[in-house]
């Protein structure tokens, strides 16, 4: 060996290693833990779900986003979240089943404080528990409370949070029937929000015996004409009131759709996972994600999408980690996680695990969609 | 060149360590969620969130890579170092008698 390549040796295989964990190492030990997730890890689910317990209790979830509609939505969707994700670990864990629903127990009766449902009174001018007889829709509120309700029923029958759950079901089962596509606010109908409700419907059914099987498939034939975009099979954002497209199709919306959708229509769920699949999942070097928009569209991050960078999305891709899972779809799951892993920095805080850039409702998300059981749960 | 990995080894781990260090204030500060959340956000939390995302960042690509690449060099360097040591004296010595 020459002089100069003995020189070289030593900083040239340092480099070369280093090079090498570089590109490796960060998305190979996301892609272990997210094979862990996967598999639903007892233990890492139990310290999120400790972690999400500790923010519900320490009253967490007051945001300042510069408007009073977000900040509500975000610190209902917090509690939604949280309730469902405990309600997932109780379905599935049936040996830690009692200590969740004592933990989805508080997250429901958090989504029936005074003051939760603010944002939806402020836009209709009625509480939405004051309007549960009436006419107007409160599509999101019934639709994303009534799940969680719905899921505890399914868990836990013959309790006080059944009269809530029939009271919401029996809401939303009037205003479909009557209405067809409900409105989220007055004048805006977003198909996501819909898809809260008849999920809803569909783990009613589960959980009892009733049956809204016609409802539900009405329901979703009317889904597929209309809010099905023919050229890509994602879920338009937002439709008129003759069911036009007001926003198109995007990646956020069809994600939680597909999510609660697997609950009452699982064939269009599957269709909608394998939309996103085709047409927003990207990524490389072991990474994934998913953009907002379809290839070719450009469109900016807003409340829905969070931040979008090169065209992927913070929420479509936390959204999707749902559908993965609950579709079997290992692959993608893994590396949708190792990219929130590197992201979302789980932290250990004690016994729990926090999410140091996700704050509340960023915990309570991937929790929820983290530990969404696999399909025929 | 050995000063040079030892200096990549500490500043990998020290990159390890502060990551480590800091998330837990992150988690309870709620700092980079105020990013999503601006209306409370003021110049001194922007900058400590984009801070830590650009310390996490750094932490997670370079961190092990500056760790693993400079413990491996030192070892060749070691190894080099052992077998020039152990060649220099044969190289100079004295032939024996006969």
């Amino acid at each position: 060996m020459s002089p100069f390549s003995r020189r070289a040796a030593a900083p040239v295989s340092a480099v070369l290693v280093g090079a090498s964990v570089a590109l490796t190492f960060p998305w190979l030990w996301g892609q272990h833990v997210g094979a862990a997730w996967f598999d639903g890890d007892v233990a890492r689910a139990d310290a999120l779900a400790r972690g999400v317990e500790a923010s519900l209790e320490n009253g967490d979830g007051h945001f300042q986003t510069g408007s009073e509609r977000f900040d509500g939505e975000w610190w209902f969707g917090t509690f939604q979240m949280a309730a469902l994700g405990f309600g997932h670990l109780a379905l599935q864990h049936a040996d830690h089943r009692v200590v969740h629903l004592a933990q989805m127990e508080k997250a429901l009766d958090r989504l029936r404080a005074p003051g939760v449902d603010g944002f939806d009174s402020a836009a209709w001018g009625e509480s939405p528990w004051d309007g549960l007889a009436g006419a107007n829709d409160h599509a999101a509120f019934y639709g994303y409370t009534a799940l969680p309700y719905a899921l505890h029923r399914k868990l836990a029958p013959g309790t006080a949070y059944d009269v809530v759950e029939q009271q919401l079901i029996d809401a939303l089962t009037w205003r479909f029937e009557t209405h067809g596509v409900l409105e989220t606010y007055p004048g805006e109908r977003y198909p996501i929000d819909n898809s809260a409700g008849i999920g809803a419907l569909g783990l009613h059914d589960a959980a009892t015996g009733q049956d809204h099987a016609a409802l539900i498939a009405g329901w979703g034939h009317v889904a597929r004409e209309r809010f099905v975009d023919p050229a890509t099979g994602l879920f338009v954002q937002s439709v008129a009131a003759d069911l036009s497209v007001v926003d198109g199709p995007r990646g956020s919306g069809t994600g939680l759709a597909s999510y609660f959708l697997s609950w009452a229509d699982p064939a269009l769920s599957r269709d909608l996972w394998a939309a996103q699949r085709r047409e927003l999942y990207g990524g490389g070097l072991g990474f994934g994600a998913m953009r907002e928009y379809p290839r070719g569209v450009f469109g900016l991050g807003d409340i829905d999408s969070g931040p979008v960078i090169f065209g992927f999305g913070v929420s479509s891709t936390g959204f999707a980690l749902s559908s993965a899972r609950r579709h079997g779809d290992r692959d993608a799951f893994c590396a949708l996680y190792a990219t929130t892993h590197v992201f979302g920095a789980p932290t250990a805080v004690g016994d729990a695990t926090r999410f140091a850039t996700g704050g509340p409702i960023g915990d309570a998300i991937l929790f929820a969609m983290l530990t969404a059981p696999a399909e025929g749960r | 060149m050995k000063w040079l990995l030892i200096g990549a080894w500490v500043l990998g781990a020290a990159l390890l360590a502060a990551d480590v260090l800091v998330a837990p204030w992150v988690v309870r500060s709620e700092v980079v969620a105020s990013l999503l959340s601006p209306g409370g956000l003021t110049l001194v939390r922007a900058a400590a969130a984009l801070g830590y995302v650009a310390l996490h960042l750094l932490a997670v690509f370079l961190g092990p890579a500056l760790v693993l690449g400079a413990v491996v060099g030192l070892g060749v360097d070691l190894i080099q170092g052992r077998v020039g040591s152990s060649r220099t004296p044969s190289a100079s010595a004295p032939e024996g008698p006969g």
